[in-house]
């Protein structure tokens, strides 16, 4: 079970209308990333840092573990900006720090930090815009937003199909993972990667048969050309409205100042 | 009644790989039973639950469905799926939609019923198969028994005349079998027939007018469900077991003459009323 999806469906958030979290969390995330200034940057990313943590009722430790992963990526990136190599005789200005070695000398420019700077600010402030999203919304609800805003549905329908089937994978891979440790086939390296190989290959093998199940259910419910169904019923609240609408006009706002 | 609902001649079925699941297989199904399908492992039951919904095609032989032959076109098949529905026995390859109650949704939507009734039937659906409370929960979040209680729950919501059920008890507590069971009972009505596999033969011995008990892909035996107990060739043959009550009336009437047939109890109530009763021991 991933943990990810389950807070999806039991937070704070869960009853508020998903047409209201989508337009307020991507109209933020598109601000930031048209204006790409660092204020409005981290005052979005503590706005919906906020929201996750005191709204949603998602626990900060978990948050900050979603938070870590894509920091990895963020560092590693960015060190590659970070720092340049230039040949020692060769004089740079606006220099903020340096180190020579050899015929070499490595340096931060002052630019070079401004650039990263803004970047781990824009990356960290768009990653809580969509983890605000991911974390409030379950995927079945976004997709029925997708359906009402007519996004194909052959699309639509592909994703959820998808969506499904992770859990499925996931589940089979565990068990067969199980099964397989319970018989010592993990017991050496040589044996583990041997197992794993297994696994692998059963695991495509069983997902294969499985949606070739799934699609004699489907017919045998009448499965046409679309997946139809009830949609879950969620009122509009204008107070929510209001709310996403003071804080992206004073986020305009503080831009327009700064 | 005694109109067919389906009548099989020579029903054979050959997988891709050449191995044969059905062998010239025989039967008639009339409206209005409730039929219990016996069979070892490998015996063919899911197989023939399959082509009696037109998910596979005949290798030979062939079907009517309420005496027309079975067509493979896109109507037809549509049409036949609207009276026959059928309860896979794995649950999991048979929901597929994120939440509960979209899931069940799924078939009475594809009926074309407008969206107040389909509302309707979802509510009563669940209410019948008591997973009301799990209707916003996602198909994944739910133990084996809910899943085949929602899997229930959406055929039940499409009201099929025909219903085939693969296992429906399987993998459920004492408690949810017997109110899976309780449920089809209220499902049945002389419309309705009921077709259900399984392995337990003191269900079958309990809740079935016919029973039809299959063996390397033909019917071996058809007919009612005492007197199959009495064949020892069919239940060596399919591997089974006669029913504890079925077994113990037997021992009972051992000392005594040769039991009418259609005397022996289907229940444990039965049974019991009948050791105060007539005084057998």
């Amino acid at each position: 079970m991933l943990l990810i999806d389950k807070y999806a469906y039991f937070n704070g958030l869960k009853d508020v209308h998903p047409l209201e979290k989508m337009v307020f969390a991507l109209s933020l995330l598109l601000f930031s990333l048209t204006v790409r200034d660092m204020a409005v940057s981290l005052i979005t990313f503590t706005v919906m840092s906020a929201l996750i943590i005191f709204a949603a009722k998602i626990p900060l430790s978990y948050y900050l573990k979603l938070l870590l992963l894509p920091g990895f990526f963020i560092l590693s990136g960015t060190i590659t900006i970070l720092f340049s190599f230039t040949s020692k005789f060769t004089s740079i200005s606006n220099i903020w720090w340096s180190w020579k070695i050899g015929n070499w000398q490595i340096f931060i420019s002052d630019d070079s930090f401004g650039t990263v700077a803004n970047l781990i600010t824009v990356v960290f402030c768009s990653i809580s815009c969509l983890y605000f999203l991911t974390l409030t919304t379950p995927i079945t609800v976004i997709l029925s937003v997708l359906r009402k805003l007519k996004v194909p549905s052959l699309l639509v329908d592909l994703i959820e199909l998808t969506y499904r089937f992770i859990f499925i994978f996931l589940d089979t891979a565990l068990a067969i993972h199980q099964s397989q440790a319970s018989r010592l086939g993990y017991g050496s390296f040589r044996k583990g990667i041997r197992s794993l190989g297994l696994l692998i290959s059963s695991l495509f093998l069983g997902v294969l048969q499985r949606s070739e199940q799934l699609t004699m259910a489907m017919n045998a419910r009448g499965y046409q050309e679309n997946l139809s169904y009830i949609e879950d019923t969620y009122t509009y609240s204008s107070r929510n409205w209001l709310i996403a609408i003071v804080i992206l006009g004073s986020l305009i706002l503080i831009n327009g100042y700064l | 009644m005694d109109e067919h609902i389906f009548h099989i001649e020579g029903l054979t079925h050959q997988f891709a790989d050449g191995t044969f699941a059905l062998k010239g297989l025989s039967l008639t199904i009339q409206q209005g039973k409730k039929i219990a399908l016996l069979g070892n492992n490998g015996a063919g039951k899911s197989t023939l639950f399959l082509h009696l919904n037109g998910l596979l095609q005949p290798t030979a032989g062939k079907i009517r469905f309420k005496g027309k032959k079975m067509k493979y076109d896109r109507k037809a098949l549509l049409s036949l799926r609207k009276q026959v529905g059928i309860v896979f026995q794995d649950p999991d390859s048979q929901l597929f939609s994120a939440n509960v109650q979209q899931d069940i949704s799924f078939g009475p939507m594809n009926l074309g019923w407008d969206r107040i009734t389909v509302q309707e039937k979802v509510n009563w659906a669940m209410a019948e198969t008591e997973v009301t409370e799990l209707k916003d929960r996602p198909t994944h979040f739910l133990s084996l028994g809910q899943k085949k209680r929602v899997a229930i729950a959406g055929v039940l919501a499409m009201e099929p005349d025909v219903w085939l059920l693969d296992e429906p008890t399987a993998g459920l507590d004492p408690y949810f079998s017997r109110q899976i069971m309780n449920l089809l009972d209220s499902i049945h009505h002389p419309d309705k027939t009921i077709i259900l596999s399984t392995h337990d033969v003191n269900l079958a011995y309990q809740w079935a007018d016919e029973v039809v008990v299959m063996n390397d892909g033909k019917v071996i035996y058809q007919g009612d469900p005492v007197s199959v107990f009495h064949d020892e060739d069919v239940l060596l043959q399919a591997h089974l077991e006669k029913p504890w009550v079925f077994e113990m009336f037997q021992a009972l009437l051992q000392s005594r003459n040769p039991a009418e047939r259609d005397l022996f109890p289907r229940t444990k109530e039965e049974l019991l009323q009948k050791l105060e009763t007539e005084r057998i021991y």
